[in-house]
C-alpha cells in the first residue's frame, strides 16, 4: 500500500466525502429546482408510506408516537400512547430519529403480556414513558431467509447496497455488503460490534473478508459465533434487491446517492431504510477502494456549475 | 451596512427611472379619497429606507387610499412584498426543528399524489408519469408490462377509455397542459379528434402527468364553468405543531380560459373563514381589471356566495399538514368536486399579495409564525 496506491484507489479523508454528499441536499432536477428527496429516504414515516405507494416491501409500520401523542397508528384508534399495547404484535420499536441502532427493542404483545427483548415485563408504566419521552416508529417483526438466518439468529443481517444516479440520469448499484449481527445482539449495526463482508456483485456471494469495526475491530475470514466461512456463501435473493433497488432509486430521482438497508425475507427482499449519509469506510475496507466513483461527486464549490 | 445602503440608493434610483409606472397605478378604490402622486412616491420610497425594497403590491392593497397612513399600512400589512416571500421560502427550505425539510412532497407532482393516496386525502388520481421518455410509473389497475418500451406501454395504457387530463410536472399556469379522452380507441386532446402517435410525440416532449380529470361541483360552475375554480388556503405549523389555517380565497377564472391563476386574468375573491362565504370584492390583474363585485362574464354576485365543503376542505388542510409535519407553511389549491374537497396541488412558495389585498393585513395574525 504506497502512497499512490492508496490515492488512486480509495476515498479517502471520509469527512470531506460525507460533505460531498451535500448534494444529496441540493440536489438539482433540472427543471423543478432545488427541492430534494432527501426527507423521503431520512424520515422513516415518509419512506415507509412511499415504499407502500409504490408496492414496494417494507416492513408495516404498526404505530408512530411522535410529540408524546400516537400519531400514526394502523387501526386509527385515537392519538393515546396507551393503546399501542392494547393490540397483539411481533414487532421492532426503534427511535425515530434514531442512529446505528440506538434505542431499538424488540416488543411483543400476546394475550396482553408484553414482553420486551423476549422479556416477559411486569408493569409496562416505563414502557409507555419510553414512547411518550422520545419519537418511537413500531414496525411489524422482519422474518428473515433461512440462510440469512443460519449466519446469525439474533439479529436481521441486512444487506447494505449503494445506488448513485448518474449525470446521464441512470440508476448505477456501486457496491454491496452483508452486515452481519453477534449472537445475542438484536442489531447488525457494525457499530455494535457487527460484521461488514463484501457482496460480488456479479455472483452474489459473500466475498472473503468480514471487518469487525473498532473497538471490537478486527479481520475475521469466518463468523466468529458460529464458524461459518463467508467465501461463497450465497445471498438468496441478491439479484432482485439490486432491480429493486434501482427501480426505487430511478422513483426517487431527486436524490443523488442513496445507501439501502435491505434484508431478505423468504419472499424476497424487503427495503429497512434508505441512507443519504452512507459510509464508505466500511466497504472500502472490505473490498477495496471506491474511488472510481468519486467522478460522481463533484467537489463542493463546482456543484452549482455541475452537469446535473 | 454599506452593502444596504448601496441597494437602498440602487432601489431609489429604480424607482425614479420608473416613476410614472410607481404614481399611475390604476386604483382599486376608486370611490375613495387618494393620497397625491408625490405622496405615493414618498411612501414608496419610505418603504425602501425602512425596509429596503418598495411595495409592489401598493394599489392592490389600495395604499393609494388617504386613509393609509404609514402606520397603518406598517402595523397592520406584511410589507414589503419580496421580503416577505423570501422568508417564507427559506422557512420552507430551513424548517425549524428539521434538517431535511418535506417541501418536495408539495414540490413534486408525482410524489404529491403517492403521499395523499397513502394519507387518504382526496386528490385526483395518476394513471401515468412519463419522465425522461420513459414511463416511470402506471397505475397498477393497467397491468402494463413493464417490460416493454415506453411506446408499446403508453399505446396499451391508451387502448383504454379514459377521460383525464394530462399536465407537466413542472408545469405553471396551466402552460402545456391538455383534457384527453380515449373511448373506443379514439383520442381526443382537447376535445379534438387526434391519434395515438401524436399523443406520445407530446407526452414525450417533457415531463408529464396522466390524471384522472375532475369535476367541480355544480354550484362552483355556476361562477365560470370553462376552468377548475380553486380554493387557495394557506397552513403554517407553529413551533409547537400546531396547525393554523389562514387567508383562504376562490380563485375563480374567466369565460374561454383554462385556468382560474390569477396573472391569467382570473379573479381572486376572499373567502370569510367563518362562514365559508364569499367575501364582496373581487381583485383582478391590472390589464385585466381592478376590483369587481361580481363576476364580469357570469354576472354572479360575490358576497355571501357560499362554498360547498369549505369547512371539511380547511379540516382536510390541516390533517394534512400535520402529515406534513417538515413543512412550515403550505398555500394548498384545493377543488371541491360534488364528493368533496379533492387537493390538488400544495406550494411551498405561496403568495402574500393577494390574500392580503382581500382579507386586509395580516401582520398582526401570522407574522409571528414567520421569524426567521
Amino acid at each position: 500500500m504506497d502512497r499512490k496506491k492508496i490515492c488512486d484507489e480509495y476515498i479517502v479523508y471520509e469527512h470531506a466525502f460525507l460533505n460531498k454528499m451535500f448534494l444529496n441536499n441540493n440536489y438539482f432536477d433540472r427543471e423543478s429546482g432545488a427541492c430534494s428527496a432527501n426527507c423521503i429516504v431520512s424520515d422513516k414515516f415518509y419512506f415507509y408510506l412511499f415504499l407502500k405507494g409504490l408496492n414496494i416491501p417494507t416492513p408495516k409500520i404498526l404505530y408512530y408516537t411522535r410529540n408524546g401523542k400516537l400519531f400514526y397508528d394502523e387501526y386509527s384508534h385515537g392519538d393515546e400512547i396507551s393503546t399501542i399495547l392494547s393490540h397483539d404484535m411481533d414487532a421492532f420499536a426503534k427511535q425515530f430519529d434514531g442512529q446505528l441502532g440506538d434505542g431499538a427493542f424488540a416488543i411483543k404483545v400476546q394475550d396482553s403480556k408484553v414482553y420486551v427483548n423476549k422479556e416477559l415485563v411486569s408493569s409496562t408504566d416505563n414502557l409507555l414513558k419510553t414512547f411518550t419521552t422520545a419519537n418511537y416508529i413500531i414496525q411489524e417483526r422482519i422474518i428473515q431467509h433461512p440462510e440469512l438466518n443460519k449466519l446469525c439468529s439474533t439479529a436481521v443481517n441486512t444487506i447494505r447496497l449503494v445506488t448513485l444516479i448518474t449525470p446521464n440520469e441512470e440508476v448505477i448499484a456501486v457496491r454491496a455488503g452483508l452486515r452481519i449481527g453477534r449472537e445475542g445482539s438484536c442489531v447488525d449495526n457494525c457499530a455494535k460490534g457487527g460484521i461488514f463482508v463484501g457482496i460480488d456483485m456479479n455472483t452474489g456471494k459473500l466475498m472473503k473478508k468480514g471487518i469487525i469495526k473498532p473497538p471490537h475491530g478486527k479481520i475475521v475470514y469466518q463468523h466468529p459465533d458460529n464458524g461459518i466461512v463467508f467465501e461463497g456463501y450465497e445471498i438468496p435473493f441478491f439479484k432482485e434487491a439490486v432491480e429493486l433497488a434501482k427501480e426505487l432509486h430511478s422513483k426517487l430521482y431527486r436524490i443523488h446517492s442513496v445507501g439501502w438497508d435491505i434484508s431478505i425475507t423468504p419472499n424476497g427482499p424487503m427495503f429497512i431504510e434508505g441512507n443519504s449519509l452512507w459510509e464508505v469506510s466500511g466497504t472500502q475496507a472490505a473490498v477495496g477502494g471506491l474511488k472510481h466513483i468519486e467522478k460522481y461527486f463533484p467537489e463542493l464549490g463546482k456543484i452549482n456549475a455541475s452537469p446535473f | 451596512m454599506r452593502f444596504r445602503f448601496v441597494k437602498i440608493c440602487l432601489k431609489a434610483f429604480w424607482l425614479f427611472k420608473n416613476k410614472s409606472s410607481i404614481e399611475n397605478g390604476v386604483s382599486y378604490y376608486p370611490d375613495c379619497n387618494h393620497k397625491s402622486k408625490k405622496q405615493i412616491l414618498k411612501d414608496q420610497l419610505f418603504f425602501i429606507r425602512k425596509y429596503g425594497d418598495y411595495e409592489p403590491f401598493y394599489f392592490t392593497y389600495g395604499f393609494d387610499r388617504s386613509e393609509m397612513t404609514r402606520e397603518r399600512m406598517t402595523s397592520e400589512y406584511l410589507v414589503p412584498y419580496n421580503n416577505f416571500q423570501t422568508k417564507i421560502n427559506f422557512l420552507n427550505n430551513h424548517t425549524p426543528g428539521f434538517i431535511y425539510t418535506s417541501r418536495v412532497i408539495t414540490a413534486d407532482k408525482f410524489y404529491f399524489n403517492v403521499f395523499l393516496e397513502r394519507f387518504g386525502i382526496p386528490t385526483p388520481a395518476v394513471y401515468c408519469y412519463i419522465k425522461d421518455k420513459q414511463v416511470l410509473y402506471c397505475d397498477p389497475r393497467f397491468e402494463i408490462d413493464s417490460q416493454k418500451t415506453a411506446n408499446e406501454q403508453l399505446k396499451q395504457l391508451f387502448s383504454n377509455d379514459m377521460d383525464a387530463f394530462c399536465k407537466p410536472s413542472s408545469g405553471q399556469l396551466g402552460n402545456g397542459a391538455f383534457a384527453l379522452k380515449v373511448q373506443d380507441s379514439k383520442i381526443y386532446m382537447d376535445g379534438e379528434l387526434s391519434s395515438v402517435d401524436k399523443l406520445i410525440d407530446v407526452l414525450f416532449s417533457a415531463n408529464y402527468l396522466v390524471q384522472k380529470r375532475i369535476y367541480q361541483h355544480p354550484i362552483m360552475n355556476t361562477l365560470c364553468d370553462s376552468t377548475i375554480n380553486s380554493i387557495r388556503l394557506q397552513t403554517v405549523m407553529t413551533k409547537e405543531g400546531e396547525v393554523i389555517p389562514f387567508g383562504a380565497g376562490l380563485r375563480i377564472g374567466r369565460k374561454g380560459s383554462s385556468v382560474d391563476n390569477w396573472a391569467k386574468g382570473g379573479v381572486f375573491v376572499g373567502i370569510d373563514m367563518e362562514k365559508g362565504m364569499l367575501m364582496e370584492t373581487g381583485f383582478l390583474k391590472p390589464g385585466y381589471g381592478t376590483s369587481a363585485k361580481e363576476h364580469p362574464d357570469t354576472h354572479v354576485v360575490f358576497k355571501d356566495f357560499e362554498i360547498p365543503y369549505y369547512k371539511e376542505a380547511e379540516k382536510k388542510a390541516m390533517e394534512l399538514h400535520k402529515r406534513l409535519y417538515r413543512s412550515h407553511s403550505v398555500g394548498w389549491d384545493i377543488a371541491i368536486t360534488e364528493d368533496g374537497p379533492m387537493f390538488i396541488e400544495g406550494n411551498g412558495w405561496w403568495e402574500i399579495s393577494l390574500i392580503q389585498a382581500a382579507h386586509g393585513g395580516l401582520k398582526k395574525q401570522i407574522e409571528k409564525y414567520f421569524t426567521v
